[in-house]
C-alpha cells in the first residue's frame, strides 16, 4: 500500500534531496527506510533506501516504532524530541508523518552539548589555572624548604593524584630525604637509604631529565618505599615529573593513582608538568635560601667577639653591639691573646673593617686569623702590621681596615702599655683624677697601600687608670656632626677609678645615644684597666682574692 | 642626600665635582666613571675631584678614593682631592693616607691648564 509513495516522493523531492541541510530519512510504518538525504546519506552510510533502520541507529528505530505503533502510548507531548548519538555526535530527532504514514526523521545536532562540553572544557581550564596559581602561592609562601616539600606533596595529593611523593636527591650520604602525602592532607617524611636506578624514571627525573610517560611505568614494580604507609595497593598508575630547581634539579615529584581510578591522561600529565616547575623552582629558592643563611649564620658565630676577663692582674672588658641590620654582618671586631706568663705581653686588637656584608665579614676572619698566627712577634707592633698589610692586599680592590694594637704587661702593679692605631682612631687614656688623653699614635690603614708608616706610643697606667680603644665609624664622616668624640671624652673623665667593665657600659650607653641615620650601628669598644686595689692573696691573677680598700 | 657627578674635561686635565653622599651606594659610578676616563683621555696628566659639594663619605667611599689613586698612580696621572670639607680632612688624616692625595684649592685654574 505504500509502493507509489516512495516513488512519488522521490519522483518529486529527488533534485531537493540533495540540498536539504538536516540529515532527513523517511521511514516506512515497518522501519524500512524509503528514502534519505544527501546529508543523512554521508552521516549514516550503513542506511540505503530498503535498508532496516534498526541496523543504522538503533535510539532513533525504537523511537519509530514507539511512534507508529497503532495504539501509541499518550505521553501528553505529541512533538516530543529524542536523542542519540551518532558516532560521536548527539542528535536530536524532530519527526513529521506524511500524509502517506511514512515518517520523515530529521536530525538535527545538539548545539547544546557541544556548548555544554566547550563550558566543561573551559571549568577544566580555569580550575587548574586556579590550582597552579594556589600553588604557586602557597609554594613560595615559605622559604623553610620542608615545609615548601610538604605543601608540594599536599597539593599534588589533593589535586593530581590519590597520593604523592617527592624525592629529593641524597645530599651526603646515600640517604634520599622522601615526603609523602596522601589525599588526607597528612604528610610523613622518611630519609630513605635506596638505589633510585631501581625505579624505571625516578633517576632520570631526579637528575632534571623530562619525565617518562606514564604508561611506560609498571605500577606494580614500584618498591615499598616510594609508596605511603597509609596507602594500601595495588598502584594502578604512575607518573614521574622532575622537579626543575636552578642549575640543579631540586628533585622528583612521584604521583600514585589507586586500583580503579583513572590512568592519567595527557592533561593531566601536563598539568602535573606545569605544577611541578613551579613546585621545583620554590623548592630551590628555599634551598638556595638555606644555604645562604646556614653560610651567614657561620661566619656571625666566628665572628663574634670573645668574652674578656682578667689576665695577670689586669683587667680587661669588651662590649660589642652588632648592626641593627638583621643579616648584615658588622665589620668591627676584636679580639685578646693573654700571654703566656705573667711577665709576657697581652695582646689586644681592636679594628674596622670597610663596607659590609659577606665581603667584609670574610675580610675581618682573615684579619683575626692573621693577627693570631702574628701574636709571637707582637713585641714589634710595625713588623706585625706590615705582615698583616702585605696578607691584605689585593689586584682587583682597596678593601681596608683600620685597626689598634696594644700590648699590655703588668709590672709590678703598674701596666705598661704599647699602643699603635693603623688607620684608627687614637685610643683614649683615663687618668686617675679623670683627665682624659689622646695616646699619640697614628698609622696608616691597612690593606690599601703597598707600604705603611705606624707610629707606636708606650705609656703606664698607674692603678685605678683605663685605656680604651673603641670605633665609632671614624671613616663614616658627615660634615658638622664629630661623631660624640668630645662627648666620649667628657662621658669617660667621669669614669676615672672606675673598673674596666663599668667604663665599657658607661662607653656601650653613650653609643646608643649616638645612634644617627647614615652613620654605621655596630660598635665595639675594649677598656684595659689597671686594678686600683692590689690582691692580697691573688695566686695566679686570675682569680679574685680579697682586697684591702 | 642626592649623588650627583658633573665633569668637565680639558685636553691634559678633568675634574669631577662630586654632590651628595659619597659612599657604599655611590662610590662605584665615580670609581667607573674615572676609570673610563682614564682609558679614553690619552695624554691626562690631572684628574680633579672636587669635593665643595660633598656631604658625607663613608668608608667604602674611602676605599673606593684608594682603588681610584691606585688605578691614576699607574696611569701616570695625578689625583687631585679639591675643596675638601673639613670632615674629609679629618678621615684622611686618621687613615693616615692623606699624604697619598695631592690636595689643591684652586681647581679651576688646574683644569684649565
Amino acid at each position: 500500500m505504500h509502493d507509489g509513495s516512495p516513488a512519488r516522493i522521490e519522483a518529486d523531492l529527488e533534485s531537493l534531496w540533495t540540498y536539504v541541510p538536516c540529515p532527513t530519512l523517511v521511514i516506512d510504518q515497518a522501519g524500512v527506510v524509503r528514502a534519505l538525504s544527501a546529508s543523512a546519506q554521508s552521516l549514516l552510510p550503513e542506511a540505503a533506501p530498503g535498508s532496516r533502520l534498526q541496523d543504522a541507529v538503533g535510539w532513533l528505530s525504537q523511537a519509530h516504532h514507539r511512534l507508529v505503533r497503532p495504539t501509541p502510548v499518550p505521553d501528553g507531548r505529541g512533538s516530543s524530541v529524542v536523542s542519540g548519538l551518532v558516532g560521536e555526535r548527539t542528535f536530536d530527532a524532530h519527526h513529521a508523518i506524511l500524509p502517506g504514514g511514512e515518517v520523515a526523521w530529521s536530525l538535527v545536532e545538539d548545539t547544546g552539548q557541544v556548548l555544554r562540553q566547550a563550558q566543561h572544557a573551559m571549568t577544566g581550564e580555569q580550575e587548574r589555572a586556579a590550582f597552579l596559581l594556589e600553588a604557586s602561592s602557597v609554594l613560595l609562601a615559605s622559604l623553610d624548604i620542608d615545609r615548601c616539600r610538604e605543601a608540594t606533596v599536599q597539593l599534588a595529593a589533593r589535586d593530581l593524584a590519590d597520593a604523592a611523593v617527592v624525592v629529593t636527591p641524597a645530599s651526603r650520604g646515600r640517604r634520599m630525604p622522601i615526603f609523602y602525602g596522601d589525599s588526607s592532607g597528612k604528610v610523613e617524611q622518611r630519609s630513605v637509604d635506596a638505589d633510585p636506578g631501581s625505579v624505571t624514571g625516578l633517576s632520570e627525573a631526579l637528575r632534571g631529565f623530562p619525565a617518562v610517560p606514564a604508561r611506560l611505568i609498571d605500577a606494580a614494580k614500584l618498591p615499598d618505599w616510594l609508596i605511603p604507609h597509609s596507602f594500601t595497593r595495588p598502584v594502578s598508575s604512575v607518573m614521574i615529573v622532575p622537579l626543575p630547581g636552578h642549575g640543579a634539579s631540586a628533585g622528583a615529584l612521584v604521583l600514585l593513582r589507586r586500583a580503579g581510578a583513572e590512568a592519567f591522561s595527557e592533561d593531566e600529565e601536563e598539568l602535573a608538568r606545569l605544577f611541578a616547575a613551579r613546585a621545583g623552582a620554590a623548592l630551590s629558592a628555599a634551598r638556595l635560601y638555606v644555604e645562604q643563611a646556614a653560610v651567614t649564620r657561620t661566619l656571625m658565630r666566628d665572628l663574634l667577639p670573645p668574652q674578656l676577663r682578667s689576665v695577670h692582674g689586669i683587667e680587661f672588658a669588651g662590649g660589642y653591639r652588632a648592626s641593627e641590620d638583621y643579616g648584615v654582618v658588622g665589620g668591627d671586631f676584636y679580639d685578646l691573646h693573654p700571654a703566656a706568663t705573667s711577665d709576657g705581653e697581652t695582646l689586644v686588637v681592636l679594628g674596622d673593617v670597610c663596607g659590609k656584608g659577606l665581603d667584609a665579614a670574610m675580610l675581618t676572619g682573615k684579619i683575626r686569623n692573621t693577627l693570631h698566627a702574628l701574636t709571637p712577634l707582637a713585641s714589634d707592633h710595625q713588623a706585625v702590621l706590615e705582615l698583616l698589610n702585605e696578607a691584605m692586599l689585593s689586584a682587583e680592590h682597596a678593601r681596608f681596615a683600620t685597626l689598634v694594637l696594644a700590648s699590655v704587661v703588668n709590672r709590678d702593679g703598674e701596666v705598661v702599655l704599647r699602643l699603635t692605631s693603623a688607620g684608627h682612631l687614637p685610643p683614649l687614656i683615663v687618668r686617675d683624677g679623670g683627665r682624659v688623653e689622646q695616646a699619640a699614635t697614628r698609622g696608616t690603614l691597612i690593606g690599601a697601600l703597598p707600604s705603611i708608616t705606624v707610629q707606636s706610643f708606650e705609656t703606664t697606667l698607674a692603678p685605678g687608670e683605663t685605656c680604651v680603644l673603641y670605633t665609632d665609624g671614624v671613616t663614616e664622616a658627615r660634615g658638622g656632626y664629630h661623631l660624640g668624640e668630645e662627648r666620649l671624652g667628657a662621658a669617660l673623665a667621669e669614669c676615672a677609678g672606675l673598673p674596666a667593665e663599668a667604663v665599657v657600659e658607661r662607653v656601650m650607653m653613650l653609643a646608643s645615644e649616638w645612634t644617627s641615620p647614615h652613620v654605621h650601628d655596630d660598635i665595639a669598644v675594649v677598656a684595659i684597666t689597671a686594678p686600683r686595689r692590689t690582691h692580697l692573696s691573688a695566686v695566679d691573677g686570675r682569680t679574685r682574692g680579697r682586697f684591702t680598700a | 642626600m642626592n649623588f650627583s657627578l658633573t665633569m668637565t674635561t680639558a685636553p691634559r686635565s678633568a675634574c669631577l665635582r662630586v654632590g651628595g653622599d659619597l659612599d657604599y651606594e655611590t662610590i662605584d659610578e665615580l670609581v667607573d666613571t674615572t676609570s673610563q676616563l682614564l682609558g679614553r683621555q690619552v695624554g691626562l696628566t690631572d684628574l680633579h675631584l672636587d669635593f665643595s659639594r660633598l656631604t658625607f663619605l663613608d668608608s667604602a667611599a674611602l676605599s673606593g678614593l684608594l682603588l681610584l689613586r691606585r688605578r691614576t698612580s699607574e696611569a701616570g696621572v695625578v689625583l687631585h682631592l679639591d675643596n675638601r670639607p673639613a670632615f674629609v680632612d679629618r678621615v684622611l688624616q686618621v687613615t693616615g693616607v692623606a699624604g697619598h692625595f695631592v690636595s689643591s684649592h684652586s681647581d679651576a685654574e688646574s683644569a684649565s691648564r
